[in-house]
């Protein structure tokens, strides 16, 4: 076990998009942080795609799925009862290393969701007060994208040029333009020039170059911060006063550690952090530790998502380029109630998918191409005539979709393991169907000559978010505005858990601009908790 | 236990080969999948687990029972019976088939003969030259002003 006398300020478990972004701002202002993950390093270069069979590690070492994947770092999700199975990576970086990097805010509505639309609950804050940590994040990463997007409070100028959006997007905008729907250049966390001492990305790598172990962690441990790696906490220890004290966990030989700290912050995303939680149970907090209120764990959220794939006869031109959104639509983001559901959907164009591999399997459309004689047309029609649109959508938080411990699955360490139980709701169906149906307008006013759908896609469970929500009443949530829990004054969260809804975009600037705000919360207002 | 990659009788192997023709059969410079190997790959990738061992030697069974019900051994039916043979088997076996088929483009699609016939090239610094992103198309956009709804706090 480790020693008393080692007491770090600040314990950060997790490795990933928050966690390496909160200890990178934390360590600036020289704080002692030690950070536990329980995975490796992956290096930058570790799958080419040069090399030819490079798309077969996505069917197996590198699946975005922890069940496929099945690595000694990994743990398994019980993924019977809900229809999106849960994505995720294991890693300095976490699930960044996995991510397309596209890197839409919020908008200032979706933290006010009961005072514009009467469902679920606002945010004890608003996006004003997240805004200059969305600003620090752009910068971090070197965003590429346009300024001056019309369905945001202005931007600064974007810190580098938008992604290409090459001849299918062009045809696509004209579409959109054509309709008179708002479409605009996609943020996302690719610098698409040099920046910062990075070369722009041009897709040369499976796993993300813009991934929190190449943003944040370099500079992190330059600051004086000690990462830990293959080092999976079994439960956050508490002394007799109900504080956190710091974690036990298994090091890299499987032996029995502890690390002890003045303030205990989790970074393990809307699963592992509840699942953590969950497994923390001591005589003072025997439904698992800061869950008085019997929320850890509830209100999953992901964003369901549709499918769209238009089959063109003009050449879309060649797999180039880095993987991320090149553009999106917000045209029908926001609340319309002549429309049969709240909120809304956003629709983005992406440049994946477009390997032959990737395309045979069917890609997000989920539809292979067919085999035996009509195998060569089919996939002829597809290759390099392709275009596809996910629809994402928001998913209100409702107790009943939950993250739990299964009764007998366990890791490799022998710790519970997490079971999923998640439905999805008429108002999440009501917009996929509205998405889809808006998303076929437009390919075919693009020419599409046909066009191909999934209403929900199995494999898109990559956002996890609301299982240890944010709120002012101790009773219906977890943590208060800073991420602090409200049972523990010394435990923090600063991952997804923590979004009191979802919005219907994707979340990861939203995670970090949340978590560099707690650690400067941290840094100033709160510091006399690590003093 | 030691495993080998080796689980198919030379028979088998045949067997297998003449299923993959017909599952991406050839056409113009595209070879078909059995005469490029793509059975050796699917036999080592079952090699490595007992239960994709006993799918695959059981799903061949199942496709030499369907052949011989319609006449003989696959390899000497007419490819319109090949192919009824393997409808059938995907409707009676559908675990098997979909493995199958999977397993067969994995193989397929990464092999070089066939990501060189068809040009392909994966992203990469030299080739990387795109369009420069047209501001002019966002003119509508930007005539039509503020979407985002104000929440006043
Ligand atoms: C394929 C894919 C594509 C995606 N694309 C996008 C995108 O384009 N845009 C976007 O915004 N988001 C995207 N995401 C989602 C994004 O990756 C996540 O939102 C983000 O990484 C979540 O950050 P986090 O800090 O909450 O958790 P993570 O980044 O998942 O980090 C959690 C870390 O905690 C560690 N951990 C967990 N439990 C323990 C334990 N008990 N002990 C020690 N360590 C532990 C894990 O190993 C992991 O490294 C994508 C995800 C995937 C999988």
């Amino acid at each position: 076990m480790g020693s008393k006398h080692d007491i770090a300020d600040v314990l950060v478990i997790g490795a990933g998009a928050s966690g390496g972004a909160f200890t990178w701002s934390l360590t600036q202002a020289g704080v002692k942080v030690v950070c536990l993950e329980q995975g490796g390093w992956v290096p930058l270069n570790a799958f080419p795609v040069s090399e030819p069979q490079a798309q077969l590690h996505w069917q197996t070492d590198f699946h975005p799925n922890p069940n496929f994947r099945g690595l000694p770092e990994d743990y398994p999700v019980n993924e019977d009862d809900t229809p999106i199975a849960p994505y995720m990576y294991n890693a300095v970086g976490g699930s960044t290393i996995h991510w397309c990097s596209h890197f839409p805010r919020f908008h200032p509505s979706d933290f006010r969701l009961k005072s514009l639309d009467g469902v679920a609950d606002d945010w004890p804050m608003d996006y004003f007060e997240l805004e200059p940590y969305y600003d620090q994040n752009d910068r971090a990463h070197g965003v590429s994208g346009l300024q001056g997007d019309t369905a945001y409070p202005p931007k600064p100028a974007r810190p580098t040029p938008p992604l290409p959006i090459g001849p299918g997007g062009e045809m696509l905008a004209r579409a959109f333009n054509k309709l008179g729907w708002h479409w605009w250049s996609s943020d996302n966390a690719v610098a698409s020039a040099q920046y910062d001492g990075r070369q722009a990305d041009v897709g040369e790598y499976l796993r993300s170059p813009s991934s929190s172990d190449i943003i944040f962690w370099p500079g992190a441990l330059k600051q004086g911060a000690r990462l830990i790696t293959h080092a999976r906490v079994r439960e956050i220890l508490v002394d007799e006063t109900g504080r956190a004290t710091g974690a036990a966990y298994y090091d890299h030989n499987g032996n029995l550690q502890a690390q002890y700290a003045k303030v205990v912050v989790l970074a393990c995303n809307g699963i592992g952090t509840s699942r953590l939680l969950l497994n923390s149970k001591s005589a003072l907090f025997p439904d698992g530790l800061a869950n008085s209120s019997g929320q850890v764990g509830r209100n999953l959220m992901h964003h369901p998502c549709g499918y769209v794939l238009g089959l063109f006869e003009e050449d879309m031109g060649p797999d180039s380029g880095p993987r991320g959104s090149s553009m999106l639509s917000q045209e029908f983001y926001e609340t319309d109630v002549r429309r049969g559901f709240v909120r809304g959907y956003d629709m983005q164009i992406s440049n994946v998918g477009g390997a032959p591999l990737q395309l045979a399997l069917g890609g997000l459309v989920g539809q292979q191409v067919q085999w035996g004689d009509g195998h060569h047309q089919d996939f002829a029609e597809r290759f390099q005539h392709q275009m596809g649109i996910v629809i994402m959508t928001e998913d209100l938080p409702e107790e009943h979709n939950r993250v739990s411990l299964d009764p007998s699955l366990t890791d490799g360490d022998g710790i519970p393991a997490p079971k999923i139980d998640y439905t999805v709701s008429d108002n999440t169906w009501a917009i996929l169907d509205h998405g889809i149906a808006r998303a076929t307008e437009v390919l075919e006013a693009a020419g599409a000559k046909r066009v191909i759908s999934s209403r929900l896609r199995r494999n898109a469970g990559w956002h996890l978010l609301g299982t240890a929500r944010m709120g002012t009443d101790p009773a219906r949530s977890v943590v208060d505005r800073w991420g602090r829990a409200h049972d523990v004054p010394n435990l923090f969260i600063i991952d997804g858990s923590i979004f009191t809804t979802g919005a219907c975009i994707n979340p990861t600037t939203t995670i970090q601009a949340l978590a560099l705000r707690t650690a400067d919360y941290l840094k100033g207002e709160g510091s006399s908790a690590i003093a | 236990m030691t495993t080998t990659n080796n689980i198919l009788s030379a028979e088998q192997s045949a067997l297998l080969g003449a299923v993959l023709n017909c599952v991406v059969p050839a056409q113009g410079e595209m070879p078909a999948a059995g005469d490029i190997g793509i059975g050796g790959f699917i036999e080592a990738f079952a090699a490595e687990r007992t239960a994709r061992r006993r799918l695959v030697l059981e799903g061949l069974v199942q496709i030499e029972l369907a052949a011989a019900e319609r006449g003989g051994d696959f390899s000497s039916l007419s490819s319109d019976a090949q192919t009824d043979t393997l409808r059938s088997v995907e409707s009676s076996a559908p675990e098997f088939f979909q493995f199958l088929v999977t397993q067969t483009y994995r193989g397929y699609y990464t092999h070089e003969t066939v990501t060189n016939a068809l040009s392909y090239r994966a992203p990469n610094r030299q080739d990387y030259d795109p369009l420069p992103f047209d501001e002019s198309l966002l003119e509508p956009v930007r005539e039509r002003g503020q979407i985002w709804v104000p929440t006043n706090n």
